[in-house]
């Protein structure tokens, strides 16, 4: 990852200390983890699906996993995290303190345990928050979710079906892409989950998000003499995702996460030509 | 860049609020909302490369109406995002350039018939009504001259109706479908003499 940082560094104008803080980042959600006995003994997926993996993904169902993790290692890493990030913890750990009440009184069983869908919905709240940007959050939680989701949460078998899956949303755990690459001399486009860091290749000219494949619906904008970069908008359903051109780089080991982090400025110039992201990612300035 | 009341509120909002991200080291705030970087729209279509009867699928991207490149699209099942030298080339047969680069349409591409006859030394414009006419006349006069109904093949005499004196060229820049009528067309006469130029 570090490489990546200073690879995008010379890349990207201006990364120079976002990729330090990326860095710091990673860093405390790391230790954050080791504190509470790492992450394997604290996540779990969800029940598996009633059919066969491979024979869902033919459906075009996603496999949905999520996860199971205790309350006080998710509430933890997110207020570590928002202090790794800066003076915004204040608002982040009353947030942090309603949401654990709420919970609470929510968890009849006392479980003590949260779910993937208690993190977005905790997210959600949090997005409403005054002093809260929208990138700021988007960046914190995109941490938090995709560090505490299991990284072996699919394993060969469900691979056999990956293959042929062409859908707009994660085979592994359903969420909708926010980047992409193209890849390969052919010019193959994949897109990657955010959360779990899957990718699996998707048709060239259709929209992921609402599936249209007309040619006057859709285009995409780069910046003038940085063609590396380009954002795909769709006209139909108003939403645009990212797209890296990596056929030209040297090194093939790319880390969507952190070019896609070096290049936010995209992210908000697409919302102000009037985009939404189809990840629901938001990575404006403005509440 | 015009600044007008709504986007100077809009950025001025922008601003205020940039206490998150970009106020801890990450530019694309100020770099996008104040100083807006000058970006540029593509769009992309699918094609046919037109250059032989394979057809192989292309990606067109179109800039302010200018094609700006092309490449092989991996979804199509013929080339998977493949092209051969020919294919590989196919932008360029849309513009010339001009000294700086810039495309331009070719201009001495023929937008009007120009004729030239048999011992002449120069051309003449023609209207299309006059070489059509002229094309079909000459046509059925050689066939006409040179039609052949039967033939002796072996001990037996067989039926062939073909003109042995008619020539027919198709052309890789037409469509696939384009061809397949030139090819009804010129089966239909009786000529029996047809090649393309797609020879890789």
């Amino acid at each position: 990852m570090a490489d990546e940082i200073a690879r995008c560094q010379t890349v990207y104008k201006g990364f120079g200390d976002a990729g330090k803080m990326i860095l710091r980042l990673v860093d405390v959600l790391d230790r954050c983890a080791q504190r509470y006995g790492g992450l394997e003994k604290n996540t779990q997926l969800r029940d598996l699906a009633l059919e066969e993996p491979k024979v869902r993904l033919a459906q075009g169902k996603s496999l949905n996993y999520g996860f199971t993790v205790s309350d006080e290692l998710f509430l933890s890493m997110l207020q570590r995290a928002a202090a790794a990030l800066g003076d915004k913890h204040a608002i982040v750990a009353g947030c942090l303190g309603e949401f654990r009440e709420s919970h609470r009184c929510r968890d009849k069983q006392a479980t003590g345990k949260l779910t993937l869908e208690d993190g977005l919905d905790l997210w959600q709240s949090m997005r409403q928050k005054a002093g809260l940007a929208p990138d700021f959050t988007s960046l914190l939680f995109a941490a938090v979710l995709s560090k505490l989701y299991p990284s072996n949460a699919h394993g060969s078998q469900e691979n056999e079906g990956l293959e042929h899956w062409q859908q707009g949303f994660c085979p592994i755990c359903g969420q909708t892409p926010h980047y992409g690459q193209l890849y390969s001399e052919q010019g193959v486009k994949a897109l990657e989950c955010w959360l779990c860091g899957t990718q699996w290749n998707h048709i060239r000219l259709q929209c992921p998000f609402c599936g249209i494949r007309e040619h006057d619906k859709m285009r995409y904008f780069s910046v003038e003499g940085r063609d590396f970069c380009r954002v795909y908008v769709c006209h139909s359903c108003s939403q645009y995702y990212k797209v890296f051109d990596t056929r030209e780089m040297a090194d093939p080991a790319v880390v969507l996460s952190i070019h896609h982090l070096a290049s936010l400025e995209y992210d908000v110039m697409a919302e102000q030509e009037g985009f939404c992201p189809g990840s629901g990612l938001s990575w404006t300035v403005e509440a | 860049m015009r600044i007008t009341r709504r986007s100077f509120l809009k950025i001025g909002a922008a601003t205020a609020a940039s206490a998150s991200l970009s106020g801890l080291g990450w530019p694309h705030a100020a770099d996008a909302s104040q100083n807006r970087l000058r970006i540029r729209y593509t769009k992309e279509f699918h094609t046919i490369c037109t250059f032989c009867g394979v057809g192989c699928g292309i990606i067109c991207h179109v800039r302010d109406g200018v094609i700006i490149n092309t490449e092989g699209d991996p979804d199509h099942p013929i080339n998977e995002g493949t092209l051969c030298s020919k294919g590989s080339s196919i932008s360029n047969i849309s513009y010339v350039f001009d000294e700086a680069g810039r495309p331009k349409v070719n201009p001495k591409r023929l937008t009007k018939v120009l004729y030239r006859e048999p011992g002449g030394d120069s051309y003449q414009e023609k209207e299309w009504d006059w070489a059509l006419d002229a094309i079909a006349r000459r046509i059925k006069e050689t066939r006409d001259a040179t039609f052949e109904a039967a033939a002796t093949v072996g001990d037996r005499e067989v039926t062939v109706n073909r003109t042995p004196a008619i020539g027919w060229l198709g052309s890789a820049f037409c469509t696939g479908e384009e061809n397949y009528l030139f090819h009804k067309m010129a089966r239909a006469i009786g000529v029996i003499r047809m090649d393309h130029c797609a020879r890789l």
